[in-house]
């Protein structure tokens, strides 16, 4: 899970009634002067990160001509780029992301207008965002046998047959996906014709797939329509009967446990375009036909990758199955002609399906139909499209240039968030000096060019516009907004007046005042 | 019996209408100097309203006016008669409009 998150709903599905506020609010001066402070320190960490990142990546475009360099610097980058949105995710008030397109209002005490601020989304991914990674909707899946599942399977003594591992089928139906949480697989093992079910913990059928081939030797997968593929590894070691006697003792009956989480993958992409979603089709697929007998292939797969095997790759090829009875070849290649995969010595010789799986990624079905006709090749051609590898689109030039941008987003987000704090301060110290004395000093009234980053326009700060016009018009919103206008300046005592209504000579007028 | 006029004279001075009346005159004594050309009374009537702002009682407000008395000072620096004049009139003005709203809003 380290470059994932979690996900509520099913795949394209706008997530509901989980709305969090759109607003941020303080509760006084004091939270309000937290906030900022606390936002401006990890700020500085969100500036780090990115430098970093900026290094990395333009040490990756250097290394173009070493690929595992670039993986690996990749990789950091990756790393990274998650670790930036756990720390934007992690810049919360009340429990609330502040630095995800939510308008944060200050409050900044009694007689005093809320301070707003608009901060920009700062995530790596999605719309508004910095726009340095994707998220990409997928699902962790695994299997386990459980104390109650093993106490269930020991009773069947079966031997020879593994569900070794359970995965996520991208491009499944998103109205059938799996809720996040723990299911039942039920296997009722009657070898070439078992079944496997995948139900609730409570045991309720969600889908069954029958028919399912557990006997002999090799690999097995099970696709769900729920988008979940299980994977069987099998073994024969008995003469008399294959992993267990089910003629004589009746289906087997076996249980495993199955873990589905909805997460969405963290991916860095510089391509604009988005992700290949895995595919498999005959271009042309007509049967190899002999008077009434006929060879047949149909439904391509994309397949898991054996070990130590080469995964094929997004293209077009050419399928050639060589028809010799007991010992067929099947041949697969690319447009060049060049031998990606084949099997020889494969024995087409008796009627019906079969599967060929290449064990590159690649699977079909071949069916035999009183099929006898030695040296008879049966052609044709298949397009492969498998998911990319992200580093294949991957353009360190570009990710650099995407990093220096999402710098100065958040340098001019750091700069909103130190005025803000300078402004609170000012205010505070304000309000203190007007404790102590009702002379407010020539510091407390430091102009501040503060709300020039703050929004609001003309409402939001007071010396956010130069112009008087600006001015005073903020100074209109400010006294019909409030009950306290009067007293903040209808102080003159009847003496000053008079002192200044008689006075003739400003030095001595100003003497007075002073 | 003085001593009786006295006070009563405190309280009349103490109300906010009174209050607001003084406000208002010392807007016309700088507006008047602004006519007569007389930057040292100007200066005066911006100092004694600089010193009369009560930043306690609205932060907000007080820098607002400070930051439009900065100009007005500038504005008399640079012989501006008309704008200084103009800034002045603006903020009684404002204050005027202030008061009658609050007043309607008191008898209403």
């Amino acid at each position: 899970m380290a470059f994932a998150r979690t996900r509520e709903a099913r795949i394209g599905q706008t997530p509901i009634g989980k709305r969090e506020s759109s607003t941020v609010q303080t509760k006084d001066i004091e939270s309000s002067y937290r906030l900022v402070l606390g936002a401006a320190g990890r700020l500085g960490t969100l500036e780090g990160n990115l430098s970093t990142m900026l290094d990395l990546a333009i040490s990756g475009e250097r290394a173009s001509s070493n690929p595992r360099k670039m993986e690996e610097i990749y990789g950091k980058l990756r790393s990274l780029s998650a670790g930036f949105d756990q720390v934007v995710e992690a810049i919360r008030f009340d429990d609330q992301a502040i630095f995800t397109e939510k308008e944060i209002q200050l409050n900044q005490g009694p007689g005093t207008r809320n301070l707003l601020i608009d901060p920009v989304r700062l995530l790596t991914y999605g719309e508004n965002s910095l726009n340095l990674s994707e998220s990409v909707e997928s699902a962790d899946v695994s299997v386990r046998y459980n104390t109650e599942d093993q106490i269930l399977n020991a009773g069947y003594e079966i031997i020879g047959l593994d569900m070794n591992e359970a995965s996520y089928i991208a491009g499944s139906n998103p109205a059938l996906e799996l809720e996040t949480g723990s299911y039942k697989v039920a296997i009722d093992y009657l070898g070439a014709n078992s079944s496997v079910e995948i139900r609730t913990s409570e045991g309720v059928l969600i889908e069954r797939q029958e028919d399912v081939d557990l006997s002999g030797t090799g690999s097995e997968w099970v696709d769900f329509d729920v988008g979940v593929r299980l994977s069987f590894e099998k073994e024969s070691l008995f003469q008399n009967f294959d992993k267990y006697d089910f003629e004589s003792n009746g289906a087997a009956k076996l249980s495993a446990t199955l873990e589905y989480e909805r997460i969405e993958k963290h991916v860095l992409r510089t391509n604009e375009n988005p992700s290949d979603i895995n595919s498999a089709e005959f271009i042309y697929n007509s049967p190899l036909t002999i008077g009434n007998s006929s060879l047949t292939i149909s439904a391509p797969e994309i397949a898991p990758v054996n070990e130590g095997k080469n995964p094929l790759e997004t293209g077009n090829y050419n399928l050639e199955i060589e028809y010799q009875g007991s010992s067929s070849a099947i041949r697969l290649t690319d447009g060049l002609g060049r031998l990606k995969a084949y099997k020889y010595g494969v024995d087409l010789s008796a009627s019906g399906d079969q599967k060929i799986d290449f064990g590159n990624g690649l699977s079909f079905n071949l069916n035999n139909k009183d099929f006898t006709t030695n040296g008879s090749k049966l052609n044709t051609a298949l397009k492969y499209t498998r998911e990319t590898p992200d580093i294949e689109d991957f353009d360190f030039r570009e990710y650099a240039a995407r990093i220096q941008d999402a710098l100065l987003v958040v340098r001019e987000q750091q700069l909103v968030m130190d005025e803000a704090k300078a402004r609170i301060e000012e205010v505070n110290q304000l309000r203190n000096s007007a404790r102590t004395s009702n002379a407010p000093s020539a510091a407390a009234f430091k102009a501040s060019s503060a709300m020039t980053l703050l929004s609001g326009g003309g409402n939001g700060g007071l010396f956010s516009a130069v112009s008087p016009d600006a001015r005073f018009g903020v100074l209109s919103t400010q006294l019909f907004e409030t009950t306290t206008a009067f007293p903040a300046q209808a102080n003159q005592s009847p003496q000053e007046l008079a002192q200044l209504r008689t006075s003739t000579n400003s030095t001595s007028i100003l003497s007075s005042f002073a | 019996m003085k001593q009786a006029l006295t006070a009563y004279k405190e309280a009349q001075d103490s109300t906010p209408e009174a209050a607001f009346e003084r406000l208002l005159a010392t807007y016309d004594v700088a507006i008047d100097a602004a006519i007569r050309k007389d930057r040292d009374h100007a200066l005066h009537a911006i100092t004694l309203l600089e010193k009369t702002i009560d930043s306690g009682a609205n932060p907000e407000i007080a820098l607002s006016l400070q930051g439009i008395y900065a100009e007005c000072r500038s504005a008399l620096e640079d012989e501006k008669w008309a704008q200084f004049a103009e800034m002045i009139e603006r903020l009684k003005g404002l204050w005027t409009a202030k008061f009658r709203l609050d007043q309607a809003t008191v008898q209403k």
